[in-house]
């Protein structure tokens, strides 16, 4: 806060201070530091409560026009395109308790800033858990995920986070708590807010809590790791594997480039041209038995030069491995490029070859990560950023080219300020109506849809 | 005397609305409209008849154009009788319009009586023979009597024949027979078709059947079908008559919708106290040739047909008589055979009778499906038992081009038998 | 009315064999499979895409209501024209587009019968996992307006994980694209907010799904209990205990009395309560279920298992609960059914407080229970000549929902609001939830062009700030 703020500004700041408390509201550039976001310096910070403390701060910003950044932990913030301002970041870390645990309904109910890896670790004391494992899971909020739409290696076989949450209490931009969904699986009552609030990227409200869908914990889960001597060949497996009736829990794909750190830590090399696999399979035993024996079969059919089972503790430490990989490549300086081709399951291997083929016309190297049942192939640029215009726009046409998108998640400021994150869509104008509508004076992430587009 | 109305009142309030019955019906499958499906029509009888919005008269197409195939009614839970509500429907509308002098010629002249029939055929003849069918169908002059014109081409070339004396002719004693039926030959086989006729007792003969066949008249459906149920009781009445002088195990025919019809005698006649035991009795011996050849254990000893085989249920067989299987085990147990059941095989193939004179085009969409089907199972021969059906398949396949004989039943058992080593042929 | 202008207009762009406007016409398009009826004013079944958006252009300029309608077998009212207008079948666009097992998507018309589908996928090997009872009537359209559900949708889920894009034509004829043939699509899930709309939003004419291979064996039980807590409990224990089978159903003595009346299925007509479990996954690990599955059915002191040895036997089984509101109907035609769902371990205080509510208005009622997801189907009967009976069964089910949402639940889990539970929408949501969905609701269609007059009550609608140009 300085002399430039304006009165109304300053009369918000204090509604702030009595809704939230004044410990709860920190200002100053050593507290608003690791909450810069998008380039921009927030003006202040505030962690409120409870859900009612939310609607009473929205609806003073509502009426002072200022601006709102809602924040989980911030794992996320770069996703879409830049932010246009953002004055206040309304962090609800403090907003991190289960509400109801109903075990025997598997259903919880949870404030939205409770950390994943938090929750799952309350859930495993009662042999349950919440099969929703984005790369950033040890610190992302429930939140955050939904309104994210984060999802890991799971999501093949326990669904995406618009099958996993039942339903969401939402802070709309203009105050009022609206609740949607509810406990039970089947529910069709009234429009589906729910889905729409997931994925919203904190535009149309502030998810405050969440009622999410439980599993017990597996008796048994175990990964595969097998080496193939190249991409066709692992993309021949999973086409087979997934034309069966076996349900892996992961089927995620490493390149040489990006796993080469991982491979050697669990006993494997990767040499170029070579790509590991990882297979999952979780749940009872027997079941678990016979996913092993078939995926190796079909592992071996496929001219696998290895394969390394892994269980429990060991699995465990491999998927943080795997997470690494996001996290190492993603912490450097500058920050590196991320980006997500999502294109037809069965074109994935095409889409590999197409990235390789860029990497090497343009001299870059470029990693991969893929989540094979899905369609969706994460590359990770480690190297300069001069040729990122062209190299995006490269990959954008050869995911197009095969009936996909791809979406820039992680770059450069200057880069992402200047390019069209989000693909092109023919219904960005009725998207562009809803936030009108429930955010008429765009305060809530104010830029984040759409560059341009409000 | 109940009118219609109240005589309907308690089947058409027993619809509930939920759908079911729409896959069932193949004007539905082929128009999307409700008012083609059982629940439209049932739903458009219960306005104009119970709720008085509408009157009887409005609603002619729903009447008419239903196939009265009663492929709805399995898919009904409550077991709505739409093919009986709609035939009773078409009887209250002809009894308001009063006859046409063709329905007088048709039913009350030439169907009763097999050899005026015969006689009406041999026209056809002279038109075939003379080229002038052809001519009036190239010059487009057929078009004149609308729907009935297109469907024209459906009847076959009318061959040389003496009718119903030329079956009886074929007729011959066998050594030691264990079962004694009469053939009920029907309107179409000695008219159009001898050599199906021929076929059927060489058929019979196999199976230690000897074969009567005495002067039946028509069976009565197309009466009862158009709503002239006094002329189809009249019809039955003579049959019973005939069959009443003579002795046999079994009445038999190749023919679907006479066995279904008349196995109906008994709700026909119920109500006729001079009649209604016969009818009982009667009807009681009746039996489809599918039926009759599976009960008495079928002979086996055929020779090998190598023939890709599928079956087109009639819908007299499979939704009147519920007799599926009979056919079906009969073409798995001819040697040789590979049989390709089609997707909707029991769906109807639009023939219905008469249907096509007055409905052509939906005849030929319910068609061109079935002939879909029937093309997908790659079979190079199709098999029906009834002479309606084998009609508008071979128009069907003819139509579509599609390299697939079409055969009666009892044509596929004859030349299996036909094959057997040491036969001598007839 | 509708001009005779308009009609022209319409005729001119779907053909006259498409355009209906008799009475005979409007009749059949009034009424769907609940006992309501209201004329529309027309009747247009097109073909293409482009008839669609034609015609919602002549619609929107002349500010006509549109129901959007596959098979009408809908259960809440949801294709009956309230506000007359037109009726806009999509019967006629029936065509499967595509089936792409390597992608694991089928691209399908919205006119496309459920069971259609799943026959055309079987003999791939694949499935499309919701199967509401109506699946042999009710179309692919009808499916994504409704959210259908179905026994399967215990273990694989329900239509919104199964609809991953859809081309729509909005109310001003406008056609777009929402979701995606691929995953992650960004920003808002438009395509989420569509599915279970009722067709209050736009008319779908395409619809992407996603098929999954067919389970590598099943088998299917019948469990028959003495006492309907036992079977409720037998229920919580078998889920409880981290059991997922591919389905199951409850029914209760009345039903299973109704049903063998009809449809004849061999279910005992003397056992309170049977639920009907089928199991689904490797056949190695098959066997294994089916005991665990026995033995708490045991424990809960059930009469007798029979599981089924062969393929007629599982049909048989199968036949008897698909036939089960039809042959209540044969019975009994009039009747309500009702849609309330409860966590899963409040099934046994549901049923528990359906049987009071019964006695309460001495009215007669028939349960069948998609048990696993705690969906209930109570059938509340009544003599449609006795208007007192009437009104006891609707207030019966009323309080039916009312302890579903008491208990937890919702007042539907699959068969939609349409008319049917309009007011009780007011018991489950408040002023701000449903100004929230009336606000989804005015975007995609400002002038209330689809389907008006539904699933909102309108004091709801009145009382929210005046919008421009919107219908009242």
């Amino acid at each position: 806060m300085d002399n430039t703020t304006s009165p109304e500004k300053r009369a918000f700041y204090q509604k702030l201070g009595e809704i939230a408390g004044t410990e709860n509201v920190l200002a100053g550039e050593k507290a608003t530091a690791p909450y810069i976001v998008d380039g921009i310096t927030p003006q202040a910070i505030t962690c409120p409560a409870s859900t009612e403390q939310v609607a009473d701060i929205i609806k003073a910003a509502n009426k002072s026009r200022t601006t709102l950044v809602p924040w989980g932990s911030g794992s996320r913030q770069q996703i879409g395109p830049c932010l246009e301002a953002a004055d206040t970041v309304l962090c609800l870390k403090n907003m991190n308790q289960v509400v109801e645990l109903d075990a025997s309904n598997y259903t919880v109910q949870v404030q939205a800033g409770m950390v994943n890896a938090e929750l799952q670790k309350q859930l495993a004391e009662k042999s349950l858990f919440f099969p929703l494992d984005p790369l950033y899971l040890e610190t992302s909020t429930i939140g955050g995920e939904i309104a994210a739409n984060a999802n890991g290696p799971r999501r093949i076989m326990y669904g995406t986070v618009r099958d996993l949450v039942l339903g969401v209490t939402v802070v709309t931009p203009t105050g009022d708590i609206v609740h949607t969904g509810g406990k039970t699986m089947k529910n069709v009552a009234g429009i589906d807010l729910c889905r729409m609030y997931i994925g919203s990227w904190g535009t149309l409200g502030v998810i405050a809590e969440a009622v999410l869908r439980l599993f017990p914990l597996p008796e048994v889960s175990t990964g595969l790791y097998i080496t193939f001597p190249s991409a066709d060949d692992a993309f021949r497996m999973v086409g087979q594997l997934l034309n069966s009736p076996l349900t892996p829990s992961a089927i995620e794909l490493v390149d040489s480039v990006a796993g080469h750190k991982m491979a050697k830590a669990i006993g494997s090399g990767l040499n170029d041209s070579e790509v590991l696999l990882i297979i999952n399979s979780e749940g009872v035993k027997d079941d678990v038995a016979r996913h092993r024996k078939d995926i190796a079969s079909l592992a071996q059919a496929n001219r696998a030069k290895g394969t390394i089972a892994l269980e429990d503790e060991k699995a465990s430490r491999a998927w943080k491995l795997y997470r690494d990989i996001h996290q190492t490549m993603l912490a450097g300086s500058p920050p590196a490029f991320q980006g997500k081709a999502s294109v037809p399951v069965s074109k994935l291997g095409d889409m590999l070859q197409q990235v390789k083929k860029i990497s090497a016309t343009q001299g870059v190297e470029i990693g991969m990560t893929a989540q094979c049942g899905s369609g969706i192939l994460y590359t990770y640029l480690v190297d300069d950023t001069d040729k990122l215009g062209r190299i995006t726009s490269e990959l954008k046409q050869a995911a197009a080219s095969l009936g996909g998108f791809f979406l820039i998640e992680s770059a450069p400021l200057a880069f992402r300020k200047e390019t069209d994150i989000l693909p092109l869509r023919d219904d960005y104008q009725l998207m562009r109506r809803l936030k009108t509508e429930f955010d008429p004076k765009n305060i809530l992430n104010p830029g984040r849809l759409a560059g341009g587009l409000y | 005397m109940p009118t219609v109305a109240e005589e309907l009142e308690e089947v058409l309030k027993l619809c509930n609305k939920c759908g079911l019955c729409l896959p069932g019906c193949p004007i539905y499958r082929v128009t999307g409209i409700e008012w083609a499906s059982a629940r439209g029509r049932v739903a458009l009888l219960r306005s104009a008849l119970l709720d008085k919005r509408l009157g009887l008269n409005d609603l002619d197409d729903p009447i008419y154009n239903c196939l009265t195939c009663n492929g709805c009614i399995e898919h009904c839970p409550p077991g709505v009788p739409t093919g009986e509500i709609i035939f009773r429907a078409r009887q209250e509308l002809l009894r308001q319009r009063g006859d046409s002098w063709l329905q007088r010629l048709l039913f009350q002249k030439l169907l009763p009586d097999p050899e005026l029939l015969h006689r009406a055929s041999k026209l056809l003849r002279l038109a075939d023979v003379t080229g002038l069918r052809i001519l009036a169908r190239k010059t487009g002059l057929t078009r004149l009597i609308g729907d009935a014109g297109k469907a024209e081409a459906m009847v076959p070339r009318v061959p040389a024949s003496e009718g119903l004396e030329t079956v009886k002719r074929m007729v011959k004693k066998i050594d030691k027979p264990k079962h004694h039926v009469a053939y009920f030959v029907g309107c179409y086989a000695p008219n159009f078709a001898p050599e199906k006729a021929a076929a059927t007792i060489r058929v019979l003969n196999k199976n230690q059947a000897e074969v009567t066949v005495p002067d039946f008249a028509c069976c009565g459906l197309p009466a009862a079908g158009y709503g002239d149920t006094e002329a189809a009781r009249d019809l039955a009445r003579k049959n019973i008559a005939i069959a009443s002088k003579m002795k046999f195990d079994a009445i038999v025919t190749p023919c679907a919708s006479c066995s279904s019809f008349l196995k109906d005698y008994t709700k026909l006649l119920a109500d006729d106290p001079e009649w209604a035991e016969k009818a009982r009795e009667f009807a009681g011996k009746v039996k489809d040739i599918s039926e009759f050849l599976v009960d008495i254990g079928l002979n086996t000893e055929m020779g090998e047909l190598k023939r890709k085989v599928t079956f087109h249920d009639p819908c007299h067989l499979a939704h009147y008589q519920k007799i599926k299987d009979q056919p079906r085990i009969i073409l798995k147990s001819i040697p040789g055979v590979e049989f390709a059941e089609m997707a909707e095989a029991d769906m109807c193939c639009g023939a219905a009778g008469s249907y096509a004179f007055k409905n052509y085009d939906l005849s030929q969409k319910v068609l061109e499906r079935k002939m879909g089907n029937v093309a997908r199972t790659g079979s190079d021969t199709l098999i029906s038992s009834c002479p309606a059906c084998i009609m508008q398949l071979t128009r069907g396949v003819s139509q579509q081009k599609l390299p697939v004989s079409v055969l009666e039943i009892v044509e596929l058992l004859d030349e299996a038998y036909r094959n057997a080593r040491g036969n001598e042929g007839p | 009315m509708i001009a005779r202008s308009i009609i022209k207009e319409l005729t001119k762009i779907a053909g006259k064999d498409h355009v209906l406007s008799d009475l005979k016409d409007l009749i059949v398009y009034s009424y769907d499979a609940t006992m309501r009826q209201e004329l529309p004013d027309a009747i247009v079944l097109p073909q293409s895409t482009a008839e669609v958006s034609a015609i919602m252009k002549v619609a929107h300029r002349e500010k006509i209501p549109v129901v959007p309608r596959g098979a009408g077998t809908n259960l809440s009212g949801g294709t009956i024209p309230v506000k007359r207008g037109i009726i806009l079948e999509i019967s006629r666009m029936n065509r499967i587009l595509e089936i792409n097992t390597a992608d694991r998507r089928a691209v399908v018309e919205p006119g496309v019968v459920n069971l259609d589908l799943q026959n055309a996928l079987a003999p791939l090997g694949y499935f499309y996992p919701p199967d509401p009872a109506s699946q042999k009537t009710s179309t692919m359209g009808g499916n994504i307006g409704e959210n259908a559900g179905g026994p399967l949708c215990l273990r694989y889920g329900v239509t919104s994980k199964y609809v991953f894009g859809m081309e729509v034509v909005l109310a001003d004829g406008e056609v777009i694209n929402i979701g995606d043939y691929v995953e992650d699509f960004p920003a808002y899930d438009l395509r989420g907010l569509f599915i279970g709309s009722e067709g209050m939003l736009g008319v779908a004419t395409k619809l992407i799904l996603h098929i999954i291979p067919k389970p590598e064996a099943s088998q299917t039980m019948l469990a028959i209990f003495d006492h309907l807590e036992d079977c409720g409990q037998a229920v919580s224990d078998i889920i409880g205990a981290g059991i997922v089978p591919g389905a199951m159903e409850l029914l209760d003595q009345n039903m299973c009395w109704a049903i063998e009346q009809g449809v004849k299925a061999g279910y005992p007509t003397d056992a309170a309560g049977i639920l009907l479990i089928e199991v689904a996954g490797l056949a190695d690990t098959l066997e294994k279920q089916v005991q665990e599955i026995s033995q708490f059915c045991q424990k809960n002191k059930v009469r007798e298992v029979r599981i089924a040895q062969t393929t007629a036997e599982r049909d048989a089984i199968w036949a008897g609960r698909r036939g089960a509101f039809g042959s209540v109907a044969r019975i009994c035609p009039p009747y309500i059914i009702c849609d309330g769902t409860v966590p899963r371990d409040k099934l046994p205080a549901a049923l528990h407080k359906v049987g009071e509510l019964s006695k309460q208005y001495k009215v007669l009622i028939v349960n069948v229970a998609h048990a696993g997801d705690g969906n209930l189907h109570p059938l509340i009967l009544f003599d449609v000549n006795n208007p007192e009976e009437e009104e006891a069964a609707r207030k019966a089910g009323a309080d039916i929902l009312d302890a579903c949402i008491a208990m937890g639940g919702t007042i539907t889990g699959e068969h939609g609001i349409g008319l049917e539970k309009m007011e009780a929408m007011r018991h489950m949501f408040d002023q701000a939830d449903m100004a929230a969905m009336l606000k989804v609701k005015y975007v995609f269609d400002p002038d209330d062009i689809f389907n008006p007059g539904k699933m909102f009550p309108p004091e709801v609608k009145a009382a929210l700030p005046e919008k421009e140009g919107a219908a009242q």
